[in-house]
């Protein structure tokens, strides 16, 4: 082995466990601050025309300036949040106000709704803040309200009238659940566990450090002026298949489909998607490997990563970690990890097969290795 | 078009196609290439293979 590889091996290995030891400490520096300034959780109930109770509240502080994600829920019980938006406001019987004030009685934000379930964004400023329901069965009990504190009289009596109140349609117990919850910008963090962070990152160093110590970095491994060629066709169709496709999820995401899942998740398919046409053009045109490179050594290496991350894949689907509240979640990389390798794996074989049949029908005199 | 001309000049050292390969300096895959008249090498590729050969361009590669 040569001096350089040597070298070369020694300086990828210490990288390797600098990153390993550094990253904690990285993430340490950057904790996640706690996602949820409050949450809260209660019910009320509607017996014999009466709302008990007729307005509840909740105290919340802002320690930093800045955009928070206020998320207000009442979801009558027997409901869920995606249909909730087919219950008509006077067909509950009541109205509901929420009211989301600073420490100096202020309202920041306020929104009138029959059920309720809203996220809204809004600039707040470091201090104390009031978030209360308040439940309303008739027009003067909405009128005395929204005049005091969302409008003048004129709006509130015009609301009142536009809101039209119907009788009480429940007449026994209804209860229905409330939730407020005030989330910080940060709470988008697209890796939402440092565990979970530093598994991706060190596992991703850890593949590199295998493949490039083991398997690719082999010394005096280079390609000849056809294979550098076909490698340039192939990198062109791989990059306008993730063209493509990112173009497509953005359309499926202004269309309202792409909801199904989150967005890394589209964003890894085309990007596994541009990836799988270089590797499969590049492997039938003979151009994958380099020169006198034999490719049962890579060809044990895939398998073992599309195994590898099946196996994970599988147990991730089984403990539900995939599909999460109906939504698809990143959980599914190791899935199209899966994917990805199995299909090249499957394409090598088959270009082994073909070359083969090739080889001993025509009069060549050499197997491809 | 097939590259009988290098085939048979190859055949005629009773080189293989890896032989021929390891000789130039590219992959077996690309002498098979250049063979079936898949691939067109560039200049310099073919004088590599000509001098191992020990023939001239126009003998291996000029189309009569």
């Amino acid at each position: 082995m040569k001096k350089s590889v040597i070298v070369k091996k020694i300086i990828l290995s210490v990288l390797f466990i600098l990153a390993l030891l550094l990253t904690p400490l990285l993430f340490m520096i950057k904790t996640p601050r706690e996602k949820n300034t409050s949450r809260w959780s209660s019910s009320i109930e509607i017996k014999d025309r009466t709302l008990s109770p007729q307005s509840n509240s909740i105290g919340f502080n802002i320690d930093k300036a800045g955009e928070y994600t206020l998320y207000f829920s009442m979801i009558p019980e027997g409901y869920d949040k995606d249909s909730i938006s087919k219950v008509k406001t006077p067909g509950l019987g009541f109205i509901t106000t929420v009211v989301v004030t600073d420490s100096s009685e202020n309202v920041v934000y306020s929104s009138t709704q029959g059920a309720i379930f809203l996220d809204t964004v809004i600039f707040l400023q470091p201090g104390d803040y009031k978030v209360t329901y308040y439940y309303h069965s008739n027009e003067d009990e909405f009128y005395d309200f929204a005049s005091t504190y969302i409008c003048g009289s004129k709006e509130a009596s015009q609301m009142a009238k536009d809101i039209n109140f119907a009788s009480f349609i429940e007449n026994g117990t209804t209860v229905f659940n409330y939730e407020f919850c005030c989330l910080s910008k940060e709470a988008g963090l697209f890796f939402p566990s440092i565990m979970l962070s530093w598994g991706m990152i060190v596992g991703l160093l850890g593949g590199i450090l295998v493949a490039e110590l083991f398997f690719f970095g082999k010394d005096g491994k280079k390609y000849d002026e056809r294979q550098i060629l076909e490698q340039g066709k192939a990198f062109k169709l791989g990059f306008f298949t993730m063209f493509v496709t990112v173009e497509a999820l953005i359309i499926l995401n202004l269309s309202g489909i792409a909801t199904i899942a989150d967005y890394p998740v589209f964003y890894q398919a085309a990007i596994f998607l541009g990836l799988m046409t270089y590797v499969i053009y590049c492997i039938w045109t003979e151009s994958y490997f380099a020169i006198n490179e034999k490719s049962t050594r890579v060809l044990i290496f895939f398998a073992f990563i599309a195994v590898l991350n099946l196996v994970i894949g599988i147990v991730n689907l089984i403990h539900g970690q995939i599909i999460v509240d109906g939504r698809i979640t990143f959980r599914i990389m190791n899935l199209y990890c899966a994917i990805l390798f199995i299909v090249i794996f499957a394409v090598l074989l088959l270009k082994r097969i073909v070359n083969s049949k090739k080889s001993s029908s025509d009069d060549d005199d050499e197997e491809d290795d | 078009m097939k590259n009988l001309k290098l085939k048979a000049a190859r055949a005629a050292l009773d080189l293989s196609q890896q032989d021929l390969a390891d000789k130039v300096g590219v992959s077996r895959q690309t002498i098979n290439a250049i063979e079936k008249g898949d691939y067109n090498p560039t200049i310099n590729l073919c004088r590599a293979i000509c001098k191992e050969l020990g023939k001239t361009l126009d003998e291996i590669f000029w189309e009569e």
